[in-house]
């Protein structure tokens, strides 16, 4: 892997984004994480 | 340096819409990949069907070698029909080459790839990312899926469902997403599925590249494919049968396609060393103007027809060359790339070729016969899968609703048959696309003469409950629709220039279609013009093209021009046809012929390099160039040019073997040369004496005769009163256009040939044509009193014909590097004999009998004079 590229930053939302989905396999995980955050959140 | 290399395959991307993108900045990444690499063209094959290309991408082959011959397959176990898998393919995969080797691999969404391959790495198939639309159904990763599939537990969360996708997914694409009406219009439900599918398939990449060791890494995504299937016809600008709402909902969709695919080669990138090899390419392009079809025509695969004959390709890496265009490249080439970056052997049975051209430093490639052969582990399957569960519901409905497959038929072995049929079609395709005719027409013939089922009324109630009938069956009709297989032996008696069959099948496919939807304009044109009806086939063109202009209907025309020497109109119609489509390498070829007869050789030779950028297998187009460089006086590049056009054709180019030959004596000699004629003997040339009847033409082969030329004649006609000496002909000169084969016999003789047949000889051999000239006027006068007319009437009509003839002839010798060419006036042999004589026997280039040969004039024979 490119060790010397930026990484970058996302604010996720419930409803995602395409850059996010672009990011791939951490980007997709990152984002259920983040609904099933707030699902909780919502729930209690 | 390190042999790391990443394929990623685009389905359908197309230059034509990139290029404005990153004009505009919105395909970023593929811009940066472009400055650091090469890009160019990559030609697609024949029929453009994807499985059959990606495989030919992975295995260097044909499909009729790779086996993969179409979206579906028949069972093994002869239950039904489903989706292509492996199990089609029969010739090994680079990275199945590769496993061989020691390398690891990881191979993601490759179609088709199910079952997964035990290689050493990762396959993540085909199959992965197909889950149902419905949110309440269950979607199993089913057993094959992964390898290895241990990996399942890992990775089987990266699937995304349709029903995930948001407004935030949405709106970037469709910003008036929200006025569609989703009752009737099922655009979102496609859009839905599409993005879901390929994040998945991201998804899995992107985790492989990070996880997973690799030195191969292969990923393929159909996003722009399928949206464009869906969304191209919205795309600007604007056609008029498309309602202004829906262009201005769905208008940026096939541009946001190319976007979201960027932005995930961008992420991809993040991903890999510099010193990775990377490319990007696509297995065909995509209509995006005037050629989108908005109404399908009713046969299997007629989506494929939206399929444009140039995809693309690019490629960065350690070794590859710096922002340069390279040309010429072809699907097949992949794979002997690759394995030329990796140092292994090419197969002699693949039809590709490494493309050298994109590196900085060449590497020798290796030659292995075939790795077919070769024992061992290669990471293949080990027998055929044969579960049920390879029948995929989800995957076959994808497939229908892309309209690449019809709905299977309710009975199972109509289905399979009708799979059957296809396939063979398909492979009848491929042979046609080789030029194979033989085993094309074999194919096809069984085709036609099969016996096949029709449907019945129990079918056809059947059919009726679940949808109305969309192609129109009707009880009575075949289960197979023969008339695909009637219009490719069409096109083959037409390439075959047998028309009197050609007419056969197209009669055949006017009684079988009632309507005659098909459009045969173009074979009724190319029957007539085989006739020698040549104002009949103009006239059809023009009607067609009054009718609807296209490119296709100009380049026609053009052609028809070019037959009749009529150069600046042909030139006119085919640079309408370049309006139409400014990237067709037979365009530029053609062009650049009619610019060469109009004497505009720097425009001929810009016009055949473009045809060369497009297509650099184009035999034809290299022999133009160095047609047109040869004229400019570029001798050098004249020579390379002519080189290539003869080492590219598959069958010996004569005409590019006998032009090297003569640059290379002028380049010997470097000297001004006015003609062609440099008087030299040539081992088997073939004497031709030529001019219109009455010439003098049996009076020149009966000198020739005395002087020690061998002469080849039948002496079936014999001597008359109008030519006492004898004729000196060959019968089967009379019907040289029909068969040629006869002028084996004529190397290092003489036969006559009367002008207008000129054309018919086979530029196989070389030719030192003595074209006698005689005063039209006398000419005429002779053959009307020959045929027992008054000779003192001299038909006008007569005098232009012949006009033409020596005009033709004049075109005819320029065009010809085999032919060397001397005039030779009647009178002047009769009046000035040894002068004529001496001429003669220099262009010959043997010493002749020059006493014998003047003995034969007898001047009181020199009776029409004007």
């Amino acid at each position: 892997m490119n060790q010397n590229k930026p990484k970058r930053e996302f604010k996720i939302t419930e409803k995602g984004s395409l850059g996010i989905l672009a990011y791939g396999d951490i980007g997709i995980r990152a984002w259920r994480k983040v609904k099933k955050e707030l699902y909780k959140k919502d729930s209690e | 340096m390190s042999k790391k290399v990443l394929l990623i395959g685009w389905d359908a991307a197309d230059w034509k819409i990139i290029w404005p993108l990153i004009a505009k900045g919105q395909m970023p990444a593929l811009k940066k990949l472009i400055s650091r690499g090469v890009y160019g063209n990559m030609s697609t094959m024949n029929p453009p069907y994807s499985p059959m290309l990606w495989s030919s991408v992975a295995t260097g082959k044909t499909p009729d070698k790779h086996g993969v011959h179409g979206f579906i397959e028949v069972m093994p176990n002869m239950k039904g029909i489903r989706p292509v898998t492996v199990n089609s393919r029969k010739s090994k995969a680079l990275w199945n080459i590769l496993h061989h080797e020691g390398y690891k691999s990881n191979v993601v969404g490759w179609w088709p790839s199910f079952p997964a391959e035990p290689i050493n790495g990762v396959v993540v198939s085909d199959k992965f990312q197909k889950v149902k639309l419905n949110p309440k159904e269950k979607s199993p990763i089913v057993k094959g899926t992964i390898h290895p599939e241990s990996l399942t537990k890992d990775i089987h969360d990266l699937r995304m469902f349709p029903h995930e996708i948001t407004d935030a997914h949405i709106l970037p694409f469709i910003p008036k997403a929200s006025e569609i009406d989703q009752e009737k219009d099922k655009g979102l439900q496609s859009f839905a599925k599409i993005m879901a599918e390929n994040t998945s398939i991201h998804a899995a990449s992107t985790y492989v590249m990070r996880e997973k060791e690799w030195d191969f890494m292969a990923v393929y995504y159909d996003l722009i494919d399928h949206f464009c299937h869906a969304f191209m016809k919205f795309h600007p600008p604007k056609q008029k049968q498309i309602p202004q709402t829906l262009f201005d909902i769905y208008k940026d969709a096939v541009v946001g396609a190319y976007r979201y695919q960027d932005m995930m080669l961008d992420r991809t990138m993040e991903m890999v060393d510099d010193d990775t090899t990377v490319i990007v390419m696509s297995d065909h392009g995509f209509e995006s103007g005037h050629r989108r079809i908005l109404k399908m025509p009713k046969y299997p695969a007629a989506p494929a027809l939206e399929h444009r004959q140039f995809g693309m390709f690019v490629a960065a890496g350690p070794n590859i060359k710096k922002n340069e265009k390279v040309f010429g490249l072809s699907l097949i080439d992949i794979t002997p790339t690759i394995l030329n970056i990796f140092d292994l052997p090419i197969g002699k049975d693949m039809d590709g070729k490494p493309a050298l051209d994109i590196f900085k430093e060449i590497k020798k490639p290796k030659y292995i016969d075939s790795w077919e052969n070769v024992e061992g582990d290669f990471g293949q399957h080990k027998t055929t899968e044969e579960e049920d569960q390879l029948s995929d519901h989800e995957t076959m409905q994808q497939l229908i609703d892309l309209g690449y497959i019809d709905k299977p038929e309710g009975k199972v072995e109509n289905a399979i048959l009708k799979t059957r049929c296809d396939l063979k079609h398909n492979l009848a395709r491929v042979y046609l696309g080789k030029k194979d005719y033989e085993k094309s027409k074999e194919l096809l013939f069984e085709l036609i003469n099969d016996k096949y089922p029709v449907y019945k009324k129990e079918d056809f109630k059947k059919a009726e409950e679940e949808k109305p009938n969309p192609q129109g069956i009707k009880v009575g009709d075949t289960i197979v629709d023969v008339i695909p297989y009637y219009m490719d032996l069409l096109t083959i008696s037409l390439a075959e220039k047998e028309f009197h069959k050609a007419e056969i099948y197209l009669n055949e496919l006017r009684t079988r279609d009632k309507k005659f939807e098909i459009n045969t304009y173009f074979s009724e044109a190319k029957i007539l013009l085989g006739k020698g009806k040549v104002k009949k086939a103009l006239d059809i063109l023009t009607k067609a093209k009054n009718n609807r202009p296209n490119s296709e209907v100009w380049y026609q025309i053009g052609k028809i021009y070019m037959q009749l020497n009529r150069f600046e109109e042909a030139k006119n119609a085919i640079e309408k046809a370049l309006e139409f489509e400014v990237d067709r390498a037979r365009f530029h070829q053609s062009l650049a012929v009619c610019l060469i007869r109009l004497g505009n050789f720097e425009e001929a030779a810009e016009h055949a390099l473009t045809s060369i950028e497009l297509v650099k297998y184009f035999p034809e187009a290299h022999y133009t160039l160095g047609e047109a460089l040869e004229k400019l006086g570029d001798l050098e590049n004249a020579k390379v040019a002519y080189d290539t056009a003869a080492k590219l054709k598959p069958k010996t180019h004569h005409r590019a073997e006998k032009a090297i030959e003569n640059v290379e004596e002028k380049l010997e000699k470097r000297q001004e040369f006015t003609d062609k004629n440099n008087f030299k003997f040539r081992k088997n040339q073939i004497v031709i004496v030529s001019g219109l009847p009455r010439s003098g033409t049996s009076l020149m082969m009966q000198m020739l005769n005395k002087g020690g030329v061998k002469i080849l004649t039948d002496e079936n006609r014999k001597a008359d009163k109008a030519n006492p000496k004898g004729y000196f002909e060959y019968d089967p000169v009379m019907s040289i256009h029909k068969d040629n084969s006869w002028l084996d016999k004529a190397k290092g003789k003489s036969v006559k040939v009367v002008a207008p047949l000129l054309k018919f000889l086979d530029p196989k051999y070389r030719y030192k044509v003595i074209f006698m000239n005689r005063d039209l006027t006398e000419v005429v006068k002779s053959q009307q009193k020959m045929i027992g007319k008054d000779p003192e009437t001299l038909p006008t009509r007569l005098f232009s014909a012949f006009e033409k003839h020596l005009n033709q002839v004049e075109i005819w010798k320029e065009k010809e590097p085999g032919v060397e060419l001397i005039y030779l006036n009647y009178k002047d042999v009769l009046e000035n004999t040894d002068k004529a004589l001496e001429k003669v026997a220099a262009f010959i280039g043997i010493s002749m009998n020059k006493e014998e040969m003047a003995k034969c004039i007898d001047k009181s024979l020199y009776r029409n004079k004007s």
